[in-house]
């Protein structure tokens, strides 16, 4: 049984006194029974209870810590039985339960995974560098004529060697990351390779996990070649071997001293990884561009770094770097990307930030509505309890401890969906380039999810319990009088808001995929998905002599590979489709000055071996392909694209005419057939000029690929790809295979994130604005069941009471809606450079939004009507 | 005769097992049972049911003697009895083994 007992110290004081004059008092009454007058009977009773004035004390000490304890007690036992009781209520209610603790996990396991990507991308810094914004990065302004103002983090090696004097920088180093064979055999590959300069590595701060790391100065007194392994390449090619140190590592064909490993997950200032970092020896520095990082002095700013740095660059006015002559210097911290400006990560990390965190609030905002509706549903079993003395606060503590629950279980399972939402978020950003392979979740995140359920807890329990212990729903619920919903505009608010919001974000989501739809949509010239390639590396030489053995090579591993197994078709090209990386060859026409100049450039050149176009899936719209006749030493021949033979010829056959490549005393090249036009630098194509000659017949470009296209259906081996093509010819240094859609990642990049984010939030947004409407519909149900009641006794039906209640949602799903669109199609000018051939005004985008909005408003108005339909009117009545 | 270190507890316990008693009902009980032999400063006896109180061995209210006085009555808990039970079952044994060794005759070979 609970007593609510509240002593305090005052009462516990006031009962010992009492005790013990009782019993002082009946001694002495006993003792003057024994023979004793008055007075030294009650000395003698006084004497007998307590020698001193000491173990009166001790009575009193004891007695208020019996009490303190009792309090400690009683407060737990009916704590208990308040959460054994909400736990009890809110399983009696499992729907809303359920859809509370989902909304609110999605909330705040949304913000958790975006504040992590903030802290990770913006506030943290790079991984084990020390006081990461003292890092300064230097980035030269320059201007170029016509394209304007240029920024870039490039910086000629002779202005580092001026910027390292910098007064501002306690320290200076440079570093640039360059591509190499890494590894020898089949293991080689292509890596990252980051080349470092003066304090790189002292100036972060970053302390090595196994041997040392460069030093300042090493970079001019550098004997022998060092090489420094990321962890992740020691830990997958030496699987941790702390004997690494002093073995030896093969890079580009130069064999390495192994001297050091750098920590876990470092990967520099920038988040990409790199595998193994080198010296930059002063030699060869002169011709590279670097990007120069300085520590600043303790009270410099990066503000006094640029101004000295423009100050003391003197311009070397010769020499491949003329351009950054008047370069404007700036130093920006490190978050910064190439260009000096926040990575397109950076900025959908702030912005799925804010948008998670006011979606959380109109989260909170919603499922204390929800609770609210409950309250006022519940009244009736509410002042019962109240009338049979539970106390307000009682009932209110009822109500918190349901809010607290739920809490304590929307934050464990937020922790879930943090994990899942962190992973996905992951993915898309970094799509396994990122060095952060550790997930972003960390303590700091569980101390914030813990907060973030605190804050829950905070707001949905006690709410909704201040509001049951409102005196006047105390009277309304006693005299069953009905009281307005006092705050129901400011609930149709919330309601239109969160379906505008919604409709904004699904707007933005659905442009996205638009976009991917449309980029799928679009033709190529190739089969992008289909085709893949293949790069053998082979050693440097001299030009001439390099051009000659590529192809002998290529020759070799094209007939080499054929024979592997579900491979459909192999060739050879130099200048691959889509990579941009095609080469120019002017074209001359006997008997024309010059040809008109296309807005993509051009005239474009590759060379390619037979059976190119069937491997690669571009269509000969008239003519013939390359044979295997065409080659070095037979009558030069050309194909051309269409747009070419279209402007070149126009209203004539371009197949048989004559054409002179690179110069008009070179030989005539026949044209044999015409191709379709093929995108070359990826999705946003201008039409150029394109054309196409036989392996053997060019001279000038290397740089050969191989072009593979698997069979339909089947899946072919890349390792097996690989040892086929190493061992196909001694040369072989490493293989690289890549599919050929990969060189659209670039351009794939900011619709998948956009579309990931969009899709994340808008989803968020919208479970949240059902959650929303439904609260609100439930809410005003309940609120007018007498009147619902007395409808349908005049003759209401049922169908005229469910039009009545989804009629009122859906207004407000629709002012929603409105005021979405208007923001959707505001923020348009914005989102429309981030589409692909998508108008951020597209009305069919912006109708069927709006209908999907209208629709998901009905779904979750359907059930609060239905229950209004429901009501009897003896039952409404009996409500009263 | 002092009262043993220990055993005022299990005495009061025993007062209570008859019936519900206030403070003062306790102290005579006591007096009456040990025929006035046991020296007993009353406040300890008080300080003895407080703290029987709070390890939830007894539960006091207050309520009125025949006299009409307002006092403080103390109950035995079912816990309470329990541990009666307990104290007087090892308080036994250990006087049964006292009185043993106290009471053996000089050792024989």
């Amino acid at each position: 049984m609970l007593r609510l007992r509240s002593t305090t110290r005052q009462d516990t004081s006031r009962g010992v006194a009492d005790e013990v004059r009782l019993h002082v008092e009946l001694r002495a009454a006993e003792l003057v029974r024994q023979g004793l007058d008055a007075e030294s009977a009650a000395a003698e009773a006084r004497a007998l209870f307590a020698r001193d004035e000491r173990t009166l004390e001790h009575l009193y000490t004891a007695a208020m810590e019996r009490d303190t304890h009792m309090r400690t007690q009683e407060r737990l036992e009916s704590l208990a039985h308040d959460f054994r009781y909400a736990l009890r209520s809110l399983i009696h209610d499992p729907m809303l339960s359920a859809f509370i603790v989902v909304t609110l996990s999605l909330g705040v396991g949304a913000n958790v995974a975006a504040f992590g990507l903030v802290d990770r991308l913006l506030l943290r810094g790079p991984a084990h560098v020390v006081d990461a914004e003292r890092v300064q990065r230097l980035y030269g302004e320059v201007e170029f004529g016509r394209s304007g103002l240029h920024t870039s983090s490039y910086i000629p090696y002779s202005a580092y060697r001026q910027f390292r004097g910098l007064a501002s920088f306690e320290q200076v180093g440079a570093y640039t990351v360059v591509e190499g064979v890494v590894g020898s055999g089949p293991a080689a590959r292509r890596q990252r390779v980051g080349l470092v300069l003066g304090a790189f590595f002292p100036l972060l701060g970053v302390r090595p996990a196994v041997g040392r790391l460069y030093q300042d100065g090493e970079d001019a007194a550098v004997t022998g070649e060092q090489a420094i392994l990321s962890y992740e390449l020691w830990q997958s090619a030496y699987s941790g071997d702390a004997g690494v140190l002093g073995r030896t590592i093969r890079i580009d064909e130069v064999e390495h001293t192994i001297v050091g490993v750098t920590p876990p997950g470092f990967t520099g200032t920038e988040p990409r990884r790199v595998t193994v970092w080198q010296l930059g020896s002063s030699a060869r520095a002169g011709t590279r561009n670097w990007n120069v990082v300085g520590r600043l002095r303790a009270g410099a700013t990066a503000a006094q770094a640029g101004a000295q740095a423009t100050a003391m660059h003197e311009p070397d006015a010769s020499g491949p770097f003329a351009w950054f002559r008047d370069a404007r210097i700036f130093a920006a911290s490190l978050d910064r990307g190439q260009d000096g400006r926040l990575p397109l990560e950076a900025t959908l990390a702030r912005w799925l930030a804010a948008v998670t965190l006011i979606i959380l609030l109109i989260t909170f905002a919603n499922v204390v509505n929800l609770l609210l509706v409950r309250v006022a549903r519940r009244r009736r079993e509410l002042a019962v309890r109240i009338s049979l003395g539970s106390g307000r606060a009682r009932v209110m503590r009822l109500i918190a401890a349901e809010g607290v629950l739920l809490a304590a279980a929307s934050g464990a399972a937020s922790l879930f969906v943090a994990r899942i939402m962190d992973r996905v978020v992951l993915n898309a950003l970094f799509a396994g380039e990122a060095g952060w392979t550790a997930t972003l979740l960390d303590w700091r995140l569980l101390a914030l999810t813990g907060g973030a359920a605190l804050l829950t807890a905070l707001c949905v329990g006690l709410v909704p319990a201040w509001q049951a212990g409102d005196p006047r729903m105390t009277i309304a619920l006693k005299s069953s009088q009905r009281i307005a919903p006092a705050s129901s505009g400011i609930r149709s608010v919330l309601t239109v808001v969160q379906a505008a919001l919604s409709v904004a974000l699904l707007v933005g989501a659905a442009l996205f995929l638009r976009s991917l739809a449309n980029v799928n949509a679009v033709d190529l010239g190739v089969d992008s998905d289909e085709v893949i390639t293949a790069e053998a590396v082979l050693p440097s030489q001299g030009i001439a002599r390099y051009i000659e053995m590529e192809r002998e090579v290529y020759r070799t591993l094209e007939a080499a590979v054929r024979g592997t197994a579900g491979l459909q078709g192999a060739a050879i090209a130099i200048g691959l489709p889509l990579d941009g990386g095609s080469f120019s060859a002017a074209v001359h026409l006997p008997g024309s000055d010059s040809i008109p100049a296309m807005p993509g450039g051009g005239p474009h050149v590759s060379t390619v071996s037979a059976g190119y176009f069937d491997v690669i899936g571009t269509r000969i719209t008239s003519g013939r392909a390359f044979t295997d006749a065409d080659r070095e030493g037979s009558e030069p021949v050309v194909i051309v694209n269409e747009t070419m033979a279209r402007v070149l010829w126009p209203g004539s056959d371009a197949v048989g005419r004559c054409m002179h490549i690179s110069s008009t005393s070179s030989p005539c090249s026949r044209v044999v057939g015409v191709a379709q036009d093929v995108h070359r630098t990826g999705l946003r194509e201008q039409p150029s000029f394109q054309y196409y000659i036989p392996l053997g017949q060019q001279r000038m470009f290397g740089g050969a690929r191989l072009v593979l296209r698997p069979s339909r259906g089947t899946q072919v081996s890349w390792d097996e790809l690989r040892r086929t093509i190493l061992e196909a010819h001694p040369s072989v240094r490493a293989v690289e295979i890549r599919p050929l859609r990969e060189s659209l990642a670039g351009e794939m990049r900011p619709l998948r994130l956009g579309t990931v984010t969009f899709g994340i939030s808008s989803a968020l947004a919208l479970a949240v604005a059902v959650l929303g409407l439904y609260s609100l519909m439930s809410y005003l149900v309940a609120w007018r069941t007498h009147e619902i009641g007395v409808r349908t006794a005049l003759g209401a039906t049922r169908r005229s009471i469910v039009g009545l209640v989804l009629r009122s949602g859906l207004t407000l799903a629709s002012a929603g809606a409105a005021l979405g669109l208007l923001v959707a199609l505001a923020a348009g000018r914005w989102l429309e450079p981030h589409l692909f051939e998508t108008s951020a005004r597209e009305p069919g985008v912006l109708i069927t939004v709006a209908a999907a909005m209208l629709a998901t408003a009905a779904v979750a108005g359907w059930l609060p009507a239905r229950r209004a339909a429901r009501i009897s009117p003896s039952e409404a009545l009996r409500a009263e | 005769m002092a009262v043993i270190k220990g055993t005022l507890d299990a005495l009061v316990l025993k007062a209570l097992s008859w019936q519900p008693m206030h403070g003062f009902e306790v102290t005579r009980w006591l007096e009456r049972q040990s025929g006035h032999r046991l020296a007993l400063e009353d406040a300890a006896l008080y300080q003895a049911l407080y703290r029987l109180e709070r390890r939830g061995l007894v539960e006091a209210e207050w309520g009125a003697t025949e006299e009409g006085r307002r006092a403080r009555f103390y109950e035995l808990t079912p816990a309470g009895r329990r541990e009666l039970r307990q104290a007087t079952a090892h308080w036994l044994r250990y006087a049964q083994t006292l009185t043993d060794i106290l009471t053996s005759g000089p050792r024989t070979r």
